[in-house]
């Protein structure tokens, strides 16, 4: 019976095959060659997978101890447009500051997942790869210069990074796309190129650098607060270390939050500065004594007196252990020269009221007597339930058509807390993140059309359901053509009753196609070019648009002279103002309109000044712009002054 | 007789040696591609260490136990020689354990990162020759041949 070899003998010739013969006999014949050739084979071979080996844990040494980063500043920054140019967004990525990774990198992922699902982009889109995105980084020249220890600013000396876009190739989703076709100059976006389209100069541009754990990465956060810093009216060093701001949290999500608010409203930015997340918010920290002097110098040590009321808070969790919190109602007073103003944000709503002061009541009365101040008194709160920002339930068109909402109505903000050694931060880019994006995540794509389409102009879908309801017409569907949904839009206007004061309470000025006509009556402005099909009026649609002339001005002899016969789109500088002395001269206009002109075409400079110089944001710039800003202001001066008006 | 016990025995120790030839070769075909092209991002090409280095970088693995199981990716070489050696030194059941972990190893970051848009050739090419590793290596480890001296 044949015994089972064990493999690590190897070589071991006592088994005898299958079939049971004497092993013994026939294993000396066996042998092909003689056993001194084969150990010295096997003995090569042992060498060769040593060296092998050798080799092998060389090389996984060095690369388990290679160093995140480059060696240097300037190769930090050389990693950072070489990625650029190689269209390489994981090495852009790569070469930032170890902080700003992460954060970068869940950001990009969310977003491409949110705009995926309401179809802003194709579900093909790759951040690895996105095609349609032709980069390219040219002659990069740089200088280092030392910040603080581990930190250094890169300032470009030279270099240039042109891009081209190829629309067809971009990974636009459909209703982005449909915004494109359906805009009125929708053919000059088939292709945005050309050697000068997206050319920037970094001659100029400060990067900073910092250094992690040995090796150097180029910092986005830190960059962006030196840039701040050199824009300053008043020079501020470089903070040092002692001058850094520590993080200090609170106990709980509600309390970071809450403590947040109030140190915002009342002022207090080295609180604001403490709660944000060590790591995320390490630059607010490096530069709070920066923000806290330039705080201090516009409104004073003490603060603002503003105060928060009320402030009910909801907490829900967020994803990898962090919370959103958001305020489901939050009143806030600011005391002003009148009186006090107060917004309230409550039920997705913000209101305003406003109130007068006593003192300020009687100044009114003292002035202007008692029948203007009893007015004054009688609208006590005359802007309160007027003046708010609601989502889609209520008046306004919903927030999330307005790409940056919490520009608009801070206070609807949701807050993203993180907990950091048992103590809760404010998350500020990812604050910021879900407070702009997250309002569009849950659109349906039906929805996100509507909203596309009024971002990209189209105002008939950027009335609020109540105006529709006022004119007694159906919302513009989405199966409308532009010109179909503007004369549906103009319709409406035309039937809203008289006294309709808009979904705001103080009159309606929600389209850039309405207007009043002499009896203060809503009309519809013809704008010249959309035509209006009959099929969705039932009366001539013609009839709508009232004659040009109604809304015109009283014709202005000056006009002529920003509008030459000859087919020209606008006459030159030199060509106005000799046109304009023309007329002085003839006595048909005055001549403040000629030094009112002159005033203001002191900026017309700014053209002659070459364009490498106007975008490089240099201090020759700097200089230029200065002057003209200056003699133009001296000039406004002038003709400013009472005497002037006395002289003309 | 057409094929006695030393025909028998000559043929066994030749397969076992192209058996040993073969896993060697594979072994090296394998690892060769882990250093081929794995990713694409923008024009750049990186091999699976590369990848690797890179996911751990941008805190794809998250945190914990991952990211560290991850950096010992850079030891597959190692690995590899390791079975090499085994090899030449007639440990054939080590060789092939060690071979195998290698070719699964290989084979699993292969079938991850070709499921990630922008994967490239390499990752296919190391997902062909890890399979055959596997075999080769199951073959060595359990196939009863001679390899001579």
């Amino acid at each position: 019976m044949t015994e089972v070899q064990d493999p690590e003998e190897g070589a071991r010739r006592d088994d005898p095959p299958a079939g049971g013969m004497d092993a013994p006999e026939a294993v000396p014949e066996v042998a092909p060659e003689p056993a001194s050739d084969g150990g010295r084979r096997r003995a090569t071979l042992t060498a060769l997978a040593g060296l092998a080996v050798a080799g092998a844990v060389a090389f996984g040494v060095a690369s388990l101890g290679a160093s995140d980063g480059a060696a240097t500043p300037e190769e930090a920054v050389e990693a950072f447009f070489a990625a650029i140019d190689a269209e390489d967004a994981i090495g852009v990525v790569e070469s930032l500051d170890p902080n700003e990774r992460e954060i970068l990198r869940t950001s990009l992922e969310q977003t491409q997942a949110d705009a995926e699902e309401i179809e802003v982009v194709d579900p093909a889109l790759d951040l690895r790869d996105v095609r349609g995105v032709e980069l390219q980084v040219t002659d990069l020249t740089m200088r280092a210069s030392p910040l603080a220890s581990g930190v250094e600013a890169v300032d470009l000396t030279g270099g240039t990074v042109s891009a081209a876009a190829d629309l067809e190739r971009l990974p636009l989703g459909s209703v982005v796309r449909e915004v494109i076709d359906r805009s009125e100059d929708g053919e000059d976006w088939e292709r945005i190129e050309g050697p000068d389209d997206g050319r920037i100069d970094l001659d100029g541009v400060r990067l900073v650098t910092v250094q992690r754990d040995g090796g150097w990465h180029v910092s986005l956060l830190h960059s962006g607060a030196e840039a701040i810093r050199a824009d300053l009216d008043t020079a501020h060093p470089y903070p040092t270390p002692e001058e850094a701001i520590a993080p200090s949290g609170a106990e709980s999500p509600e309390a970071a939050v809450r403590e947040g608010v109030e140190a915002a409203v009342t002022g207090d930015i080295a609180r604001l500065v403490e709660l944000a997340a060590p790591g995320e918010g390490e630059v607010l920290h490096t530069y709070g004594s920066i923000l806290v002097a330039e705080a201090e110098e516009s409104w004073g040590a003490d603060g603002l007196d503003n105060e928060v009321t009320e402030l009910d808070l909801a907490v829900s969790d967020g994803p990898d252990g962090r919370k959103l919190v958001s305020a489901e109602r939050l009143v806030v007073t600011f005391p002003s020269e009148v009186g006090t103003q107060s917004v309230t944000h409550a039920d997705d709503c913000t209101s305003w009221e406003y109130t007068y002061s006593e003192e300020y009541l009687d100044e009114i009365e003292a002035e202007y007597g008692a029948e203007e101040a009893a007015w004054y008194r009688e609208e006590q709160g005359y802007f309160l339930d007027r003046d708010r920002w609601c989502d889609a339930a209520a008046a306004l068109p919903s927030q999330e058509q307005f790409p940056f909402g919490v520009l608009v109505d801070p206070w609807s903000s949701t807050i993203v807390v993180e907990e950091h050694g048992g103590r809760w931060y404010v998350s500020p880019t990812r604050s910021l993140l879900e407070s702009t994006v997250g309002p569009y995540r849950g659109l349906g794509a039906d929805e996100m059309r509507r909203t596309a389409r009024a971002i990209g102009g189209e105002w008939a879908y950027a009335q609020p359901d109540a105006v529709w309801e006022a004119c007694g017409l159906e919302p513009p569907g989405l199966e409308l053509s532009r010109s179909e949904a503007e004369a549906l839009a103009n319709r409406c206007y035309e039937q809203l009753p008289d006294d309709y004061e808009g979904p705001f309470g103080y009159g309606w000025y929600g389209s850039p196609y309405l207007g009043f006509d002499d009896d203060e009556e809503h009309v519809a402005i013809d704008d010249g070019f959309e035509e209006l099909p009959e099929d969705l009026s039932e009366e001539p649609v013609d009839d709508l648009s009232p004659p040009a002339e109604t809304y015109l001005e009283e014709e202005n002899p000056a006009d002529q002279c920003w509008w030459p016969a000859e087919g020209r789109n606008e006459a030159t500088p030199e060509e106005v103002e000799a046109c304009l002395s023309d007329l002085v001269a003839s006595g048909q206009l005055r001549q403040r309109v000629l030094d009112e002109y002159r005033c203001d075409a002191i900026y017309y400079e700014l053209d002659d000044v070459p364009a490498e110089v106007r975008e490089s944001g240099s201090a020759e710039w700097d200089a230029i712009y200065d002057d003209v800003v200056q003699r133009s202001e001296a000039c406004w001066d002038v003709i400013s002054d009472e005497s002037y008006d006395l002289e003309d | 007789m057409a094929a006695g016990p030393e025909a028998w025995q000559v043929a066994s120790v030749g397969a076992g040696r192209v058996l040993e030839v073969v896993v060697a070769v594979v072994l090296a075909a394998a690892v060769a591609a882990t250093f081929a092209p794995w990713h694409r991002s923008g024009v750049v090409d990186r091999s699976s260490y590369e990848v690797v280095r890179s996911a751990v970088r941008l805190g794809v693995l998250g945190e914990g136990a991952q990211p560290a199981v991850a950096r010992l990716w850079t030891f597959v070489p190692l690995g590899a020689a390791g079975a090499l050696l085994a090899l030449a030194r007639g440990r054939r059941r080590a060789a092939g354990v060690l071979a195998s972990l290698v070719g699964l190893s290989i084979g699993a970051l292969a079938v991850v990162v070709r499921s990630v848009p922008g994967a490239a050739w390499g990752a296919s090419v190391a997902l062909v020759a890890a399979a055959g590793l596997v075999i080769a290596a199951a073959a060595v480890t359990f196939v009863d041949l001679e390899v001579g001296p």
